[in-house]
């Protein structure tokens, strides 16, 4: 039950021992008094496993990435090794001093200034007001708000409030630093300047566990990473294979059906980015690479490959193949590898599913399909309308 | 249990540094600041005096000592509870981002308006000494009655501030609740006049409920020592002590059987 601090061997940091955690999902509250008492039966709620028996070892030194789908229980994990929640059985033990970046600048007072703020922020973190006042110029230095420090952070723009609350938290100099999400906010050159002190952190020996969507980022910086579904590990070790899992399981979805002779059969998929890293995650106007890995029994000739992709109301939006495309594929035996090339994803936002073929001529035998088998999403910077992305220019052009 | 309170010792300085957040934040943007927490009690003491000794004719010398003798105490309890009991709830980004103790929350609301209530008695004494009062030896024992005072409303405002989070009405309570028991605490009359009350005398044991209120013996003993100027009777601060002490360990055992689920409730 209980959380301690004690010492789980020299060379761990943090030692998570069979972690169980339960929510409570009300079907109807009692907030009141007066519904307690009138009410004869007991507030009705389902409980929910958030964590399942997780184990974790985490060396000194290292950099731990956890991924997971949303609601697979990696903020609750962070969470409960920050003793923010408390488990209902298993122990974490840690090894350091522990500081959490799981929301920058969480507790500012919007009227206190930048000054005032460090000091009750940098308290709440657990320095002394003195550890504060050596650390002060540091933090202040890095925030870049020497002209604003003594103005109320309710006239900071979000990204100096991001900035401040970053300085503070990096700066406590901890042995070990929990990180959610937060370095997907904030400018580029803000994010940069983060990762660069992230890095920093790491090769001076500190600990690092850090929850991420990104999962670029945890194939770049961490040296061991765990994926979580519905609560469990799933996949643990090398941060490549563990991504590369993750990709996997986020790219199936689960209604998709499949069939087909399978005289030539579609054996793996992978998306891509125009850089050539696997993503499933895309802005409007991207370039996709959907590569397919085939494999042909015996010699087909002029097989068609072909795709769809659909929309969340399971609308077609778009479908094509090689044959209409006029593609010549010729005679394909053995193995290799497929790919349509989507110059821009001309979509708005949402999730989408990806319906692939591989058939003969005007579909007289179709060898394999898997109808809505894959699925990303596509996200928009410009908050665009309506279901169309439109790459556009705009001049303006005044008479003189 | 130990550990606990060694804990809440590393974290003492969030502790101060909330406390004098509240303070800097309760009187910003207003032209006089500080001197409301003052003149605040000055003006209450006007208009009882006012009202109880031009008006209904109270008989009481020095009826403006009289009043502050007992509002100050009572005004440390009444804007302590007030503060504290909302105090988790109104932090709920705090609690569900960061670990700290959650003690600090109620306890820095009590500890700012302790640090309300020391200054007040330091203009208090300035009152007493234009009146004329022989306090000077009672200090050592008013400095007691304060800390146990303390006690008491820190066992209240940990009972309160996490009962308040499973029930939001706990707020609202409060605010009845405190005007009760400002009425079933002599604060404005004297504890005299309540014990000779014909409805006290008919009904003998609802004197033994009043008693049972420990801030009657607070106020009490705080106008034994500056107003009366006499030593309290042995039984009136053991009244004050064990009643402080109960209620610090059933606020203690509340707050910390619902504290775990606290980041899930608020």
């Amino acid at each position: 039950m209980a959380v301690n601090t004690g010492i789980p061997g020299d060379n761990i940091a943090i030692k998570v021992d069979d972690l169980w955690k339960k929510f409570f999902i009300y079907h109807e509250r009692h907030q009141t008094l007066k519904e307690t008492v009138l009410s004869m039966r007991r507030a009705r709620y389902e409980e929910i496993w958030g964590l399942h028996g997780i184990d974790l070892e985490v060396g000194k030194g290292q950099t731990f990435g956890i991924i997971g789908e949303n609601g697979s229980g990696k903020s609750t994990l962070l969470k409960v090794i920050a003793r923010i929640l408390q488990p209902d059985r298993g122990d974490v033990s840690t090894n350091g001093r522990i500081s959490a970046l799981l929301e920058l600048g969480a507790g500012f007072h919007p009227d206190l200034t930048g000054r005032e703020n460090i000091y009750l922020n940098g308290a709440i973190l657990r320095l002394s007001k003195k550890e504060i006042s050596e650390r002060f110029d540091r933090i202040v230095d890095f925030a870049e708000l020497e002209r604003f420090i003594d103005t109320p952070v309710k006239n900071y723009s979000s990204g100096m409030y991001m900035r401040l609350g970053f300085a503070i938290a990096i700066n406590v100099d901890p042995d070990i630093l929990l990180v959610d999400e937060v370095l997907a906010v904030g400018d580029e050159a803000f994010q940069r300047k983060c990762l660069d002190k992230i890095k920093h952190f790491k090769q001076a020996g500190g600990t690092i566990l850090f929850v991420t969507h990104e999962v670029d980022v945890v194939k770049q910086i961490c040296d061991r990473a765990v994926m979580l579904d519905s609560g469990k590990i799933v996949s643990q070790g090398d941060p490549k294979q563990v991504v590369r899992d993750y990709h996997d399981a986020v790219l199936t979805t689960e209604k998709g059906e499949e069939g087909g002779t399978k005289e030539i059969e579609i054996k793996r998929v992978e998306l891509l980015n125009d850089e050539g890293t696997r993503t499933t995650r895309y802005a409007a106007g991207d370039r996709m690479i959907i590569r397919i890995h085939y494999e042909a029994k015996k010699p087909i000739e002029d097989p068609v490959f072909g795709l769809g992709v659909f929309d969340q109301r399971d609308a077609k939006c778009f479908g094509t193949n090689t044959e209409l495309r006029q593609y010549e594929t010729g005679r394909v035996t053995g193995k290799g590898v497929a790919e349509f090339d989507l110059k821009s994803l001309s979509m708005l936002d949402g999730k989408y599913t990806l319906t692939l073929a591989i058939h003969s001529s005007l579909s007289a035998s179709i060898y394999h399909w898997q109808e809505r088998y894959y699925s990303f999403e596509v996200y928009n910077d410009y908050r665009d309308e309506g279901n169309l992305f439109i790459p556009l220019d705009f001049k303006l052009k005044p008479d003189k | 249990m130990l550990s606990r309170i060694k804990e809440l010792y590393e974290y003492r300085d969030l502790l101060v540094t909330m406390a004098m957040k509240e303070l800097k934040l309760q009187y910003r943007n207003s032209v006089l600041g500080f001197f409301w927490s003052l003149l605040n009690p000055l003006l209450m003491m006007l208009i009882f005096t006012f009202v109880f000794a031009n008006v209904f004719k109270f008989n009481i010398k020095d009826f403006p000592i009289f009043i502050l003798c007992g509002l100050f105490p009572w005004n440390f309890f009444n804007g302590s509870l007030v503060g504290a009991t909302g105090s988790i709830v109104a932090n709920s980004n705090l609690i569900k981002k960061v670990y700290f103790p959650r003690e600090i929350l109620p306890l820095a609301s009590v500890l700012a308006n302790l640090i309300n209530f020391l200054l007040s008695i330091v203009v208090l004494f300035l009152f007493l000494i234009v009146y004329g009062h022989n306090f000077y030896v009672f200090i050592p024992l008013l400095l007691v009655i304060i800390f146990i005072e303390t006690i008491l409303i820190a066992g209240a405002a940990l009972l309160l501030s996490s009962l308040n989070v499973y029930y939001r009405d706990i707020q609202y309570i409060v605010g009845v609740g405190l005007l009760a028991i400002f009425y079933a605490t002599p604060v404005i009359y004297q504890l005299s006049m309540v014990e000779k009350s014909s409805l006290m005398m008919r009904r003998p044991y609802l004197m033994y409920i009043y008693k049972l209120n420990p801030m009657v013996w607070m106020i009490t003993v705080y106008r034994e020592l500056l107003y009366e100027n006499r030593w309290p009777t042995l039984k009136m601060f053991l009244y004050a002590i064990t009643g402080a002490v109960i209620l610090l360990i059933i606020g203690y055992t509340v707050f910390h059987r619902l504290q775990p689920r606290f980041a899930e409730e608020v």
